[in-house]
């Protein structure tokens, strides 16, 4: 006596079968699923996140490009008016000089 | 990454039938995942219990499963195996493990599902011989290895075709074939015996 498949089917979903109400287990799952993030290696997101960085890249040495090429027309004139001050006034500060003042007489006006 | 390439080797020819869903699911919505849910859950419930033969530890898979889903659905790459089949190979890897972890997962007398309630002596009688019948199935699939129970499983219980089968079990169809005639022949020297009683009842 031999059981071909049709027979191994029969006796087998004759067999217990599990709980078919899957609401509960639904609900469950759902809660589980709202606190799981989900992994954001897809290419597309990949890609999004590259074109927003680099659009950011450029935007700063764009900004950084504007800043020297203003500071540069602005550094100009200061200098056109300063130059001649500033290295007088470093001049003095490097030359020796000889001037004393111990065989001067007081001043009239000034001490008693 | 999952969307892998099926047993053949070759990318899976069909339309994946989830594939209306899975752009939802991928951008995270959640109705997305309550009808992938509708249509696969039962099924994958089914699958894990009938392997483990714990309602408890089924739905704890189950809900494994699609949590994974849920949490790669981005990295999909449609055009290769199915998604249910994906499900279907997660599940078998989730039961796997758990029946590895815990060796005894069936006890050795299976508990009768007796209702408790107060009930006329012959309706209980019946559910009695009812339960003693189907106990003898389960502890017949119990004593099955892992991956006949597996294919047994695939097979009669949730009637997938060979090829199908093969992919979720992540072998070549003939392998599956050949695991699945001697898991047939396990339970037929098993249930010989109890044939009649079995099909009569």
């Amino acid at each position: 006596m031999d059981m071909n498949k049709q027979e191994i089917q029969e006796l087998l979903k004759a067999g217990r079968k599990p709980d078919t109400d899957m609401s509960l287990l639904q609900v469950r799952i759902l809660k589980s699923a709202k606190q799981t993030p989900q992994d954001g290696l897809s290419t597309g997101a990949s890609y999004t996140n590259f074109a927003s960085w680099k659009s950011v890249v450029a935007t700063l040495i764009l900004t950084t490009g504007i800043g020297f090429g203003l500071g540069q027309f602005q550094g100009q004139a200061a200098s056109e008016n300063t130059d001649y001050l500033s290295a007088e006034a470093l001049l003095s500060f490097s030359i020796a000089s000889d001037y004393d003042e111990t065989g001067l007489e007081p001043d009239q006006e000034g001490d008693p | 990454m999952i969307g892998t390439r099926s047993a053949s080797g070759s990318p899976h020819p069909q339309v994946d039938p989830d594939a209306d869903i899975l752009q939802g699911l991928a951008s995270g919505q959640s109705s997305a995942l309550g009808t992938l849910m509708d249509r696969h859950l039962a099924a994958i419930k089914s699958c894990a219990w009938h392997m483990v033969g714990d309602e408890m530890i089924a739905e704890d898979i189950a809900q494994e499963v699609f949590i994974k889903a849920w949490k790669q659905a981005p990295n999909w790459q449609p055009g290769r195996a199915k998604f249910s089949t994906w499900l279907y190979r997660v599940t078998k890897n989730l039961c796997y493990d758990r029946l590895r972890k815990k060796t005894e997962i069936y006890p050795e007398i299976i508990p009768d599902m007796i209702d408790e309630r107060p009930l006329a002596n012959q309706v209980v009688e019946l559910r009695q011989t009812s339960t003693a019948q189907k106990t003898k199935i389960d502890r017949a699939m119990a004593q099955l290895p892992d991956r006949q129970r597996m294919a047994i499983t695939l097979c009669h219980y949730r009637e997938l075709s060979q090829i199908e089968a093969a992919e979720i079990m992540e072998i070549r169809v003939r392998a599956y074939e050949s695991l699945l005639a001697r898991g047939r022949k396990s339970l037929r020297e098993q249930l010989k015996r109890h044939k009649r009683e079995l099909l009569e009842g």
